[in-house]
């Protein structure tokens, strides 16, 4: 009989502890702005190879397939383009080919020195991949074969996304 | 019978003091925005801390509590875009939610914590994403 009791009354207890006579109430607001906006997310690694090029029988130079990546806000308009667009020769004297960048079936992006893929394309929201190709034509070449030397031709290519 | 009736008379006057002797109040003083201002394409969370301000009577057991804001799914809360694309920017509120007063001239605060989450790029479009939130001071 005494058990009981007593815990009647710690039951009555934890129960007043845990009702709130009153409330006082207010709100605060929380906000963010996405802009829009692209960027360039994948890029190759390492030099793109366009292999040798023997001057006594000269052949078109392609490099490998690589993947340039852009990950944008949906709705984001974006082009790509990429400048610098030659190969000069290691430690030479100015001697240089163009090349050209291509998509995966050939077709050239509109310009050799600024290289785009053309489009204007609106982001989906995830990455979306180009693949592309280095191409040193047979006319370019022929045209510098009389100004090219034995040796190591490299460049740069910088990438950059506009976006609107 | 005379004394019966004085001494359930006597206990009916300490539980009136007793009660008028314990109530307790509180109230907001001050309760902070949060604005994440502009995330870039890149940006993967953010997060913002702000102090909510109140007072509650010395000793007043209180606890904050939150409606989940307009855009709750489940147990997530989410900002919406203020367009008609119904975008959602998924957030976590954190905070303290119980305590004790330590009376009316001793304001206290609680610092809430908001993490943004940028998880579902497919869905994101640009814009300014809103939501906002009841708070509630229990006591």
């Amino acid at each position: 009989m005494k058990k009981s009791r007593i815990l009647a009354a710690v039951l009555a207890a934890t129960f007043s502890v845990a009702a709130f006579a009153g409330t006082d109430t207010g709100s605060f607001t929380a906000q963010v702005t996405i802009d829009p906006g692209a960027t360039i997310t994948t890029i190759p690694s390492g030099t793109l190879s366009l292999g040798s090029l023997d001057l006594l029988s000269p052949t078109t130079l392609t490099s490998s397939t690589e993947n340039v990546g852009v990950t944008g806000i949906k709705g984001t308009h974006y082009t790509i383009t990429c400048a610098n667009a030659s190969i000069t020769k290691v430690g030479g004297s100015g001697e240089s080919l163009n090349f050209t960048f291509q998509d995966d079936s050939g077709t050239a992006w509109n310009s050799t020195d600024v290289a785009t893929t053309g489009a204007d394309i609106t982001s989906t929201g995830v990455e979306e991949t180009y693949p592309f190709k280095l191409n040193v034509s047979l006319a370019e070449i022929t045209t510098k074969l009389s100004t090219l030397s034995a040796g190591t031709y490299e460049g740069t290519a910088t990438f950059t996304v506009t976006y609107s | 019978m005379k004394n019966k009736l004085l001494f359930t008379c006597a206990c009916l006057l300490t539980s009136l003091f007793s009660l008028a002797a314990f109530a307790g109040e509180c109230a907001f003083i001050e309760i902070p925005s949060f604005d994440f201002g502009s995330l870039s394409v890149t940006t993967r969370h953010a997060s913002a801390t702000g102090d909510v301000k109140f007072w509650c009577t010395k000793g007043t057991a209180y606890r904050i509590t939150d409606n989940g804001g307009m855009h709750k799914s489940g147990y997530k809360l989410n900002m919406k875009s203020n367009d008609s694309r119904r975008a959602y920017i998924p957030y976590i509120l954190k905070y303290n939610s119980n305590g004790i007063g330590l009376g009316k001239d001793v304001p206290m605060t609680v610092p809430v914590r908001i993490n943004v989450f940028v998880v579902d790029r497919r869905s994101l479009v640009a814009g300014r994403y809103f939501d906002q939130v009841k708070l509630s001071l229990n006591y």
